[in-house]
């Protein structure tokens, strides 16, 4: 598409600008030409490592100024040159938010943390105490003004982010992934502030994002980047319902967007690919309407049995078994109440639930990190209870969420063959595991490579191998695609599915949705330490109103057909696929 | 989660929470200075009361804090018996030789009573800066504390960099905890026996996460600060406001009067020094 490109009523202008990193091989962009409108709200996607982090740093001077390597090119934000102004004065322009809230909140308490931009410029105090007052206002965070920013919730630590850069009063706000690391509320939290700001506002935003439903409702523009460079620019509706289906760019589009594009194949006649559930809804309305399908309120119907080993499973003994289980921290924090729970040997169980819902609390005692305050867990015939966790380790792997947190050995074998030699295996059979994940998870080129020096994906597919490594039974995996892009996660669930089918138990904490419904057998629900849900992630999806009361919601497929319902859709839709042969079935009746 | 982390400052409605935190910089200046100038174990014993009587008003829950004295006692108790037997006046009275007199080590070796005595106000003057140093932290909140700093012409950077550590201590704390947990989930145990070499490559599993963590958070907090104008001038205004109240102002006169008085008594009339070799002990009613 052609933009039109007036000098004058743009508010940031990069022009032909390419940056290497002081360490790095390659450039991290290459010659990106981006002007952006005052008042524009702006998504930047593309996967892990194509440059979408390195271009927010442009924007506020970071880059040149704080991190060092070679920048060509020229950037322009509300008429400063970046080169020419340090950070701390371009600061008063340009306000960013990190992926990380950790990170970037360091003053002891929320009202310190909102006051400490303006307090460096120098602002009257009168004006501040208006600011700080104005933005607890706005973003929601009153009574929060005395609390340590280390005693919020994620998504209030985010809130608090972004009101600490809203009160500088900037004319452009950027954020990079300011969800990727909080649970469905917080990134409900944050995305009701963005509606806020788009509403109240007269902002520029710039965000980044790997969430496409979201980015569908707010952004004028959709920027993708790939490798450094900016590949599909435009409208959501034209890029994330058509190009990037088509294009292969390796970015989830909306399931509505792909549901339609892939009825459009089938020779279903659609006007357009939709972004927005609304949008499909009508779409799919009115398509069924024209074709004589009248809405009524009859018998929905069935999807055919979904085939699941589920039942079969479960005559033989549960690898692990737990009665009655309660925990109580020392604090005296109650995260888990009388808990009862049988997992068969073979079984995919996703654990969801909000942060502080107990579930990190729960798996931790399958491999004996916890010990049960009141009850028991058996895994594999055993009490935990006396066990040592190294002594668990053997039948329950562990993997991390943050693969930096396991990560020291000098070369991807040695890191690999690191558990096996505690497990004080033989250098033979060490030898020989090693080698088998080396093999299975495609890490051959990286053997002699320093873990630390890799990309944040191969530095996970290395803290999967050390753990697969010594050849537990049952797998857990804490949040696996936590900062990963579509690609890499995707991956990463393939690699456990393929163990699961080896015969393995796969156990995973997850928020993301869309992963539970393509990929898990059994979802247990958690809330406030209880077992809210316990079921198959149709049965699971087709109780909006439990999951509501944990603030999960079921993918957007499985909203649409929900939505559909009087035309005969069953509730317990949860992938494009099944939705895709009911729409058929329901088109084929009404002829 | 689980753990709350280091606490540094408690909640209270004492006066000593009420003062400016001027005030009670003055206050603990006030106890260095008394803890340096006096030898006396009696007389440093009553500033170490003084000090303890202080600390029981600011009702500090004792609970919270003692597990960091924990180790304090064992280790004031191993100091002053180091005392006692290392006070090498020959003139000293002795009151049980553990070490027979040689030429190379003199008078060491002899537990003596100038020895204990002087080991006991060294101690009582450590303990009067552990109290009183805490006691100033835990009651006045963090930034406040930092802005008193900055009034009596600390470079505001400095304080910042203070104030900043001290606020990501329990970051860093988390941080430990889950590097821990990662690898004893690798089945890691830490080795407690071996060579002193063998116990520390131990920790390398360890160290090098921590390491590669915090110069990494380092990157991204200064990525943060900067964006947020830290450093942009050497003016800044300040959101908190503190100001000398009637009763800071009385405190200061009555902590400025007690300590010339008490200057006055020391250094003139000696009052409070103790002059060891002038003493003569009586040991004759000892059993040995």
């Amino acid at each position: 598409m052609s933009m039109t490109k007036e000098e004058g009523s743009s508010i940031v202008t990069i022009r032909d600008a390419s940056f290497k990193y002081f360490s790095g091989k390659k450039a991290a962009l290459k010659k990106i030409n981006l002007d952006i409108k005052a008042g524009e709200f702006v998504a930047i996607m593309g996967p892990t490592g194509a440059g979408k982090s390195t271009l927010c740093l442009l924007l506020n001077g970071s880059i040149p100024h704080l991190i060092k390597g070679t920048l060509v090119g020229d950037i322009q934000v509300s008429s400063l040159k970046t080169r020419e102004h340090q950070i701390q004065e371009l600061a008063r322009k340009v306000g960013m938010v990190f992926q990380n809230p950790n990170l970037q909140l360091f003053c002891i308490d929320v009202e310190s943390e909102l006051a400490f931009g303006p307090e460096n410029l120098a602002v009257d105090r009168d004006e501040i105490h208006r600011r700080v007052k104005e933005i607890l206002h706005l973003l929601r965070l009153e009574g929060l003004e005395k609390r340590s920013p280390t005693a919020l919730s994620g998504g209030q630590k985010q809130a608090v982010a972004i009101g600490a850069a809203l009160t500088m009063n900037p004319e452009i706000l950027v954020l990079d992934e300011p969800t990727s690391n909080l649970d469905p509320l917080g990134s409900q939290k944050v995305f009701e502030i963005l509606r806020i700001l788009k509403s109240q506002k007269n902002l520029t935003i710039l965000m980044v994002s790997h969430k496409s439903e979201e980015i569908a409702e707010f952004a004028d523009r959709v920027v993708i980047v790939d490798n450094g460079k900016i590949v599909l620019e435009g409208r959501p509706s034209d890029i994330l319902g058509k190009e990037i289906i088509e294009e292969k760019v390796y970015i989830r589009p909306p399931q509505v967007s792909e549901l339609i594009y892939k009825l459009r194949k089938k020779g279903y006649e659609f006007s357009k690919i939709p972004t927005t559930l609304e949008e499909a809804y009508i779409l799919i309305k009115s398509y069924l309407e024209q074709h004589g399908i009248k809405s009524k309120s009859g018998p929905k119907l069935n999807l055919k049995q979904k085939k699941s080993t589920t039942n079969k499973r479960r005559d033989i003994e549960p690898i692990i078994k737990v009665r009655d289980l309660w925990h109580q921290y020392k604090g005296g924090v109650v995260a888990l109440r009388n808990i009862n729970l049988d997992i068969y040997p073979g079984e995919f169980v996703a654990i969801v639930g909000q942060n502080g819902s107990g579930k990190t609390t729960l798996v931790k005692h399958f491999n004996g990190l916890l010990k049960p305050t009141k009850g028991f867990v058996i895994v594999n015939g055993l009490d935990t209870r006396p066990m040592h966790v190294s002594e668990l380790s053997k039948y329950v792997g562990y993997i991390y969420q943050n693969p930096d947190d396991q990560l020291f050995a000098e070369s991807v074998e040695d890191e690999i063959a690191f558990g096996p030699r505690n497990l004080g295996w033989d250098e033979e059979e060490v030898r020989k595991s090693v080698e088998e994940v080396i093999k299975r998870l495609h890490l051959e080129h990286l053997r002699k490579d320093h873990p630390l020096s890799l990309g944040l994906g191969d530095r996970h597919r290395v803290a999967v191998a050390s753990v697969l490594a010594m050849k537990p039974d049952v797998v857990i995996l804490d949040e696996p695609t936590t900062g990963q892009d579509f690609r890499g996660s995707r991956e990463i669930v393939d690699l456990i599915n393929g163990l699961q089918k080896e015969g393995k138990t796969v156990i995973m904490i997850t928020h993301d949705m869309f992963l539970v419904a393509d990929y898990a057998e059994r979802v247990i629900v958690l809330s406030k330490g209880q077992i809210l849900l316990d079921g198959t992630p149709a049965e699971i999806f087709s109780r909006p109103d439990i999951l509501e009361q944990t603030y999960l919601s079921p993918p957007q497929i499985t909203k649409l057909a929900q939505k559909l319902g009087d035309f005969g859709f069953p509730n317990n839709i949860i992938t494009i696929d099944e939705f895709c042969e009911i729409f058929e079935e329901i088109v084929r009746g009404g002829n | 989660m689980s753990s709350r982390g280091y606490v540094l400052y408690f909640k209270g409605n004492t006066l000593i929470h009420k003062f400016d935190p001027r005030t009670k910089i003055i206050l603990l200046v006030f106890y260095v200075l008394l803890a340096l100038i006096y030898s006396d174990p009696i007389y440093l014993g009553a500033v170490l009361l003084s000090a303890i009587i202080i600390w029981i008003y600011s009702r500090i829950p004792i609970k919270e804090v003692s597990k960091i004295y924990r180790y304090v006692y064992a280790t004031l108790a191993l100091l002053i018996l180091i005392q006692g037997l290392s006070y090498s006046d020959p003139k000293a009275t002795t009151i049980l030789r553990v070490i027979p007199e040689n030429p190379l080590l003199g008078n060491v070796g002899a537990l003596t009573v100038e020895g204990l005595i002087y080991g006991i106000a060294i101690s009582e003057r450590i303990l009067i800066l552990m109290l009183i140093g805490p006691l100033v932290i835990y009651t006045t909140p963090l930034d406040r504390l930092i802005l008193g700093l900055i009034k009596f012409k600390m470079p505001y950077t400095l304080a910042f960099i203070m104030s900043t550590s001290l606020n990501l201590l329990p970051s860093v704390q988390i941080e430990i905890e889950n590097i821990q947990e990662a690898q004893t989930a690798r089945a890691f145990t830490k080795i407690e026996t071996g060579s002193f070499i063998e116990r520390m490559k131990a920790y390398i599993p360890l160290m090098v996460p921590l390491v590669v963590g915090m110069v990494r958070n380092s990157t991204l907090l200064s990525l943060a600060m900067a964006s947020r104008a830290f450093g942009v001038s050497t003016k800044r205004t300040f959101y908190h406001e503190i100001s000398l109240k009637m009763r800071d102002k009385i405190a200061i006169a009555i902590i400025a009067g007690v300590f010339i008085i008490l200057a006055y008594a020391r250094f003139v009339y000696g009052m409070g020094g103790f002059n060891f070799t002038a003493v003569h002990f009586d040991l004759s009613f000892l059993p040995f």
